[in-house]
């Protein structure tokens, strides 16, 4: 393809590729991949694309069907008609209504999560007492 | 259509349905010729025979005797359950201090950072829970909503849908079923969700994840296993044989 950086490569519906895939640039795939994939820019599934392998890329746009892990360095974003099942791994996560997702997720964008204090130790006086009685709630960051 | 026209000021969407019906049917005015006086005016559109049309804000009302949910049109202090034929409040409540009264409403009920509701019940179609819960009881039928500084015991409360305020942080041990999820703030629990659960940029959910939806806005984090499909969930069994093939 002509062009310096801003080019792209796409897997056409038609293609089926079975091994690993390794990109420098921007890569679009429609077609089917039993495999892996490498790529440095960003990734984008297709809606008609079935991919068996795990992804490591900058950022991937999903649209289509993804057995694996995903590893991005950026975002990952799940557009409604994709079925991932699989881990996820990035700093910023987007996922749209009719999202098919089964597996773990760490995204933790500004690193909300509770601080490692939030959860205090039970009470020597609550030992009697059932474990619904303590307050499930803490105070505000 | 007379007496419509005669009682009322502002017209109603059927008079507006019979004017355009009628409007369609009549035969456009004929352009006078020119250089006549006293042209008579084009024929009037529709737009400029309405003023304004209202219609009325109806509300999702749940009866707190028997559970019967039914629609209400307009607002109204006080209703009648069509169905037990009780009275109903549809009051909203604001609570700011000590308090420990039952309080049952078709309304909402806000109980706000400076409140501690040491006795009684309150039940409300929304509740909103800022301050300190300790020994009443909330049960919200729509909407429990979690502020930053809300502190309570997790039996204590129940509402059929959950909202976490921006700035909140809720820690929640027992596994916690709602039917919708709206997350602005800090969410720790094991969550099921029969219907949608929305993590929006301020949110953060940490723990486990079994919804039919799931919505994530720019920023928002996610840290948990997740379970997330619009069918029947797929057995433990065949997604572990799916990741072993593909690692």
């Amino acid at each position: 393809m002509e062009g310096g950086g801003n080019s792209q490569t796409v897997i056409s519906s038609e293609v089926e590729i079975t091994g690993t895939v390794k990109s420098a640039g921007s890569i679009q795939i429609d077609g089917k991949l039993d495999g892996d994939l490498n790529c440095s820019g960003d990734a984008t599934i297709g809606k008609g694309a079935n991919i068996k392998g795990n992804l490591n890329v900058n950022s991937v746009v999903v649209a289509g069907a993804l057995s694996g892990n995903i590893t991005a360095k950026d975002r990952i974003e799940m557009k409604s008609s994709a079925r991932v099942t699989g881990d996820i791994k990035a700093k910023r996560l987007a996922v749209e209504d009719g999202v098919t997702f089964i597996g773990k997720s760490e995204v933790n964008p500004s690193g909300a999560a509770p601080s490692p204090n939030a959860a205090p130790p039970p009470d020597k006086k609550d030992e009697g007492k059932p474990e619904d009685a303590k307050a499930g709630v803490f105070s505000k960051r | 259509m007379a007496k419509h026209s005669k009682r009322a000021q502002v017209v109603g969407g059927f008079d507006t349905f019979k004017a355009a019906q009628r409007a369609a049917r009549e035969p456009p005015a004929q352009a006078p010729a020119p250089g006549q006086p006293g042209t008579p005016p084009g024929p009037k559109k529709i737009a400029s025979r309405i003023d304004h049309t209202a219609l009325p804000t109806k509300h999702e009302i749940r009866c707190y005797e028997c559970g019967y949910e039914f629609q209400l049109t307009g607002r109204t202090p006080t209703t009648h359950c069509p169905k037990c034929r009780k009275m109903l409040e549809i009051k909203e409540y604001t609570i700011d201090g000590e308090w420990s009264e039952t309080v049952r409403t078709a309304g909402a009920i806000h109980v706000t950072g400076t409140a501690v509701i040491s006795e009684g019940e309150l039940i409300a179609t929304d509740i909103i829970l800022e301050g300190q819960l300790d020994g009443g009881v909330l049960k919200a039928y729509r909407w429990l909503e979690l502020g930053a500084s809300a502190t309570f015991a997790e039996k204590d409360v129940s509402g059929r849908d959950l909202r976490v305020a921006a700035g909140a942080e809720v820690v929640l041990r027992r596994k916690a079923t709602y039917t919708n999820v709206e997350l602005h703030g800090v969410l720790k629990a094991k969550l099921h969700a029969s219907g949608k659960v929305t993590i929006k940029s301020t949110g953060f959910l940490q723990g486990e994840l079994h919804a039919a939806h799931l919505c994530v806005e720019e920023g928002g984090g996610l840290k948990a296993k997740v379970r997330v499909a619009k069918s029947e969930l797929v057995p433990e069994k065949n997604e572990s044989e799916q990741l072993k093939k593909t690692a």
